[in-house]
């Protein structure tokens, strides 16, 4: 990988990383739901064959795709150094879903995500997307 | 007692999955919805390849050590895309963008211990 000289390149327009941060958003919106149709499907503990025909099983196999297909478009848009870390917006998801369920939240849970929400909003800034 | 092991497999992980991060960032500016152009689109693959090959490493380490060990480690990998970020796709990474991944990988780290 090194053998080759990087070319240099300029930072992403402004507006090109404010598209890669929407497709991002969208991109672990889909991952926070597909691994929640896929735990469905996983703790039904019926066997292969009818793991496969499963539509929970399915689906979810489907919004995986879907969000990988997002996260390169989102990263042919971005830097890698903004698109990747903004990833971590799906343990911000996750924790909201789980108060939307009725679950109680810890101080931790909601001191992590505030935490995360700020480093987004940095590393979103720092892209230009401001 | 952490398995120093576990430790490791769970810290190549992390680096294995910000490798293919940045195969798929390099393959993404010829990303195509055609079958035919997908697969001849080597960085692309081999970015899909890498990220597939750090699942089963993570699904270990989630097994093998305790959360509140494992997800802080996992959260590694936003500073390993930024560092291959920076040497191999020139990125300017300035101090309000460290700051920023530091604050997401604080974050991750409140959340599980």
């Amino acid at each position: 990988m090194g053998s080759k000289a990087p070319r240099p390149r300029p930072s992403e327009p402004a507006g090109a990383t404010r598209r890669a941060i929407a497709l991002v958003v969208f991109c672990t919106i889909g991952m926070t739901l597909a691994q929640a149709v896929l735990k469905v499907a996983l703790s039904r503990e019926t066997g292969i064959a009818a793991l496969v025909l499963d539509p929970f099983f399915l689906a979810g196999l489907a919004l995986m795709c879907a969000s990988g297909v997002l996260l390169v478009l989102a990263l042919r848009h971005g830097e890698l150094s903004v698109v990747h870390p903004l990833l971590a917006l799906g343990f911000v998801w996750v924790v909201l879903a789980s108060f939307a369920i009725g679950e109680r939240l810890a101080w931790k849970e909601l001191c992590g995500i505030a935490l995360i929400m700020a480093g987004v909003a940095l590393v979103g800034r720092s892209g230009g997307a401001a | 007692m952490i398995p120093l092991v576990a430790l490791l497999v769970t810290a190549m992980a992390t680096a294995i999955g910000a490798l293919g991060a940045l195969f798929l960032k390099r393959g993404a500016h010829h990303f195509s919805f055609r079958p035919a152009k997908l697969l001849r689109n080597r960085q692309l693959v081999a970015g899909a390849l890498l990220y597939a090959a750090s699942v089963p490493l993570y699904l270990y380490a989630l097994k093998v050590l305790p959360l509140a060990v494992a997800y802080p480690l996992t959260s590694m990998t936003y500073v390993w895309s930024a560092l291959l970020a920076r040497r191999h796709l020139n990125e300017q990474i300035r101090i309000g963008r460290w700051c920023g991944i530091l604050l997401i990988v604080a974050g991750i780290v409140v959340i599980s211990v």
